[in-house]
């Protein structure tokens, strides 16, 4: 009874609609919904329902809906009288009819005449000849009559087909389109007649044709003689001395621009390496800062000398030493400070140009700092460092901002402008 | 708004295809479960129209609304149009018993119009929900008739 819980698609046709004697409907009909009875439950004065619908009913009243005789669940019957009618009810198979928009069900003239009990309905429609079915091959058939599949399937434009040349599957309608595309199709050269498949032309026409026209090999030589493949032969043997000339002086102009070439590209590399050395220079022409802080000024400066650590700067070791009271009577009240290089670390004949200079750091004020600026060379004739005298004086120093906490800052910054080398004689 | 059960459906077409006679029900096209209803007075009653000395009348509006639970309720029915009736009242509101503890859902729209349709031919002042008109009705009942004919005169035109 399945048939009963139809919904509103199209494509289920309603009880209604395929029972044969429309009369009987509503003899038939629930009182309560309207419809052919599903599963007919009646009161004791056999008023029929549906079960689903009595039952909703009683849950707000306990009667029957058309007698109003006192009714509950356990007070209603089944009527197999009625049962046994519905099931042998005369119905259309649903393929009898079909549907219309804005007219709903119609008859099908080509549809199913098939007469069946309606019990039998489902079974019959699952096998009915004029059911509908989708195409195998493609959805974009629609839905075919089954009584009609195989006559489809015959000229279906989906229907696989097989190109007989190079065995790949295409559909129907794809194998045109394919078989001017396909490489593997039988042809014969247009020049020569051989027969070959279309995917070996062009290398026939190339390299194997006797009637293509091609250049003469030597062409590149200067040779500008075209002829069939088959004239080739005659054509290398009448003029051997003619390409021999040809060869030779293209070979000369050949050498010739290569060497030329070839010296533009070694001088190409030689700027570059120039350029390399250059910027190297550039880089290791480093200048480092160094922050000397001087503690315990008070108690350091009773020695009359101060050094500082040494520090490297572009590969040497340098300090910095300044003498609190002058290192001559000249310089008495003075301080004389200097940059010191470690001579000994210099090798022989290398000497180095710098500018650098000398700074007293004023804490107070940074603007009353005093700077001394020096360029020299390194090592210096006699002597280790190279500064000044009477850089400031003592007194100046003591007082006016450049010490704090017993602290003296002293800073330098040196950058080395050259490398040289003077080589001598070796002695040997 | 969920679909409308076959019921209803159904009913609608047979209420389009073959309407009784003296009444009407057109569902609103945006709500089909809302009709407007035109019910005709029945012939002999003081709601009568065409009579030969009016020169129209007794057309009366109703609205039918029918709920989500509909068959299990009955429909919401109301007057529009100004009534002199014992059992109506000032705001349409009619007294019948199977629109209230009385319905079945074996009962149906029609069947629901012609009870009402029967009611205007027989007015129960026993059963009143217009207490003043039905007093009048008990204690002057040829005066209650003539008010009747004129309000149906008056609004029912
Ligand atoms: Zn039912
Ligand atoms: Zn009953
Ligand atoms: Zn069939
Ligand atoms: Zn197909
Ligand atoms: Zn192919
Ligand atoms: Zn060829
Ligand atoms: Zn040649």
């Amino acid at each position: 009874m399945d048939r009963f819980q139809y919904t509103e698609l199209e494509n289920t046709v309603p009880i209604e609609v395929v029972i044969v004697d429309q009369e009987i409907i509503k003899e038939l009909q629930c009182g309560i919904c309207l419809q052919i009875i599903n599963k007919p439950r009646q009161c004791k004065n056999g008023h029929l329902f549906c079960m689903d619908c009595i039952l909703q009913s009683l849950k707000k009243i306990q009667e029957c809906p058309e007698c109003r005789c006192s009714l509950n669940v356990e007070k209603l019957s089944r009527s197999l009288f009625v049962e046994r009618h519905l099931r042998t009810l005369s119905v259309f198979c649903k393929y009898h009819f079909k549907y219309q928009k804005s007219v709903g069900w119609i008859v099908d003239e080509q549809g199913c005449n098939e007469i069946i009990s309606l019990e039998n309905s489902a079974k019959h429609e699952n096998i009915c000849e004029h059911s509908f079915e989708y195409c195998k091959f493609s959805k974009e058939c629609g839905v075919i009559r089954r009584r009609l599949m195989d006559a489809h399937y015959e000229e279906c434009p989906y229907r696989p087909v097989q190109c007989q040349h190079c065995n790949a599957d295409f559909t129907h309608n794809e194998i045109t389109n394919h078989l001017n595309e396909c490489d593997m199709i039988k042809i014969e050269c247009d020049r020569c007649n051989a027969p070959m498949i279309k995917k070996e032309f062009e290398k026939h026409k190339l390299n194997l044709c006797p009637n293509y026209h091609i250049q003469c090999p030597f062409f590149e030589s200067g040779c500008n003689a075209t002829f069939d493949r088959k004239d080739l032969e005659s054509h290398i043997e009448k003029s051997l001395s003619h390409h021999l000339l040809l060869m030779k002086s293209h070979y000369t102009d050949t050498i010739t621009n290569l060497k030329k070439e070839f010296s533009l590209l070694l001088k190409d590399k030689d700027d570059k390496i120039k350029q390399l050395e250059k910027s190297m220079n550039e880089k290791s022409d480093s200048s480092k800062k160094v922050e000397w802080c001087v503690k315990n000024y008070s108690i350091l400066k009773k020695k009359g000398y101060i050094q500082s650590e040494k520090f490297t700067i572009g590969g040497f070791q340098w300090f910095i030493g300044f003498y609190t009271d002058g290192d001559s009577n000249d310089s008495k009240g003075y301080i004389s400070i200097y940059l010191f290089l470690d001579t000994n670390q210099i090798p022989k004949g290398k000497s180095l140009t710098l500018e650098y200079y000398l700074k007293f750091f004023n804490q107070r004020d940074q603007t009353l700092s005093v700077k001394k600026d020096f360029r020299t060379t390194f090592p210096i004739k006699g002597g280790q460092g190279w500064g000044d005298r009477k850089a400031i004086r003592a007194s100046v120093l003591e007082s006016n901002g450049f010490i704090k906490d017993d602290t003296l800052l002293v800073m330098t910054s040196i950058l080395i402008k050259k490398t040289c080398w003077s080589i001598e004689e070796s002695d040997s | 708004m969920n679909s409308l059960p076959k019921r209803i459906i159904k009913e609608t077409e047979r209420l389009v295809k073959e309407p009784a006679p003296g009444i009407s029900a057109t569902p609103n096209e945006e709500n089909l479960r809302y009709f407007n209803v035109v019910i005709t007075g029945p012939v002999d009653s003081p709601f009568q129209g065409n009579v030969s000395h009016h020169k129209s009348g007794g057309v009366f509006n109703l609205e039918l609304f029918l709920t989500d639970d509909y068959p299990m309720s009955a429909p919401k029915v109301r007057f529009l149009t100004k009534i002199y009736h014992p059992n109506i009242d000032k705001l349409g509101r009619i007294c019948l018993d199977i629109l209230k503890d009385k319905w079945s859902p074996a009962l149906q729209i029609r069947t629901v119009l012609l009870s009402i349709q029967a009611l205007l031919s027989a007015p129960n002042p026993d059963d009143p929900l217009a207490n003043d008109v039905a007093e009048h009705w008990k204690s002057n009942e040829k005066d209650a008739i003539q008010t009747a004919k004129e309000w149906t005169r008056l609004y029912a035109a």
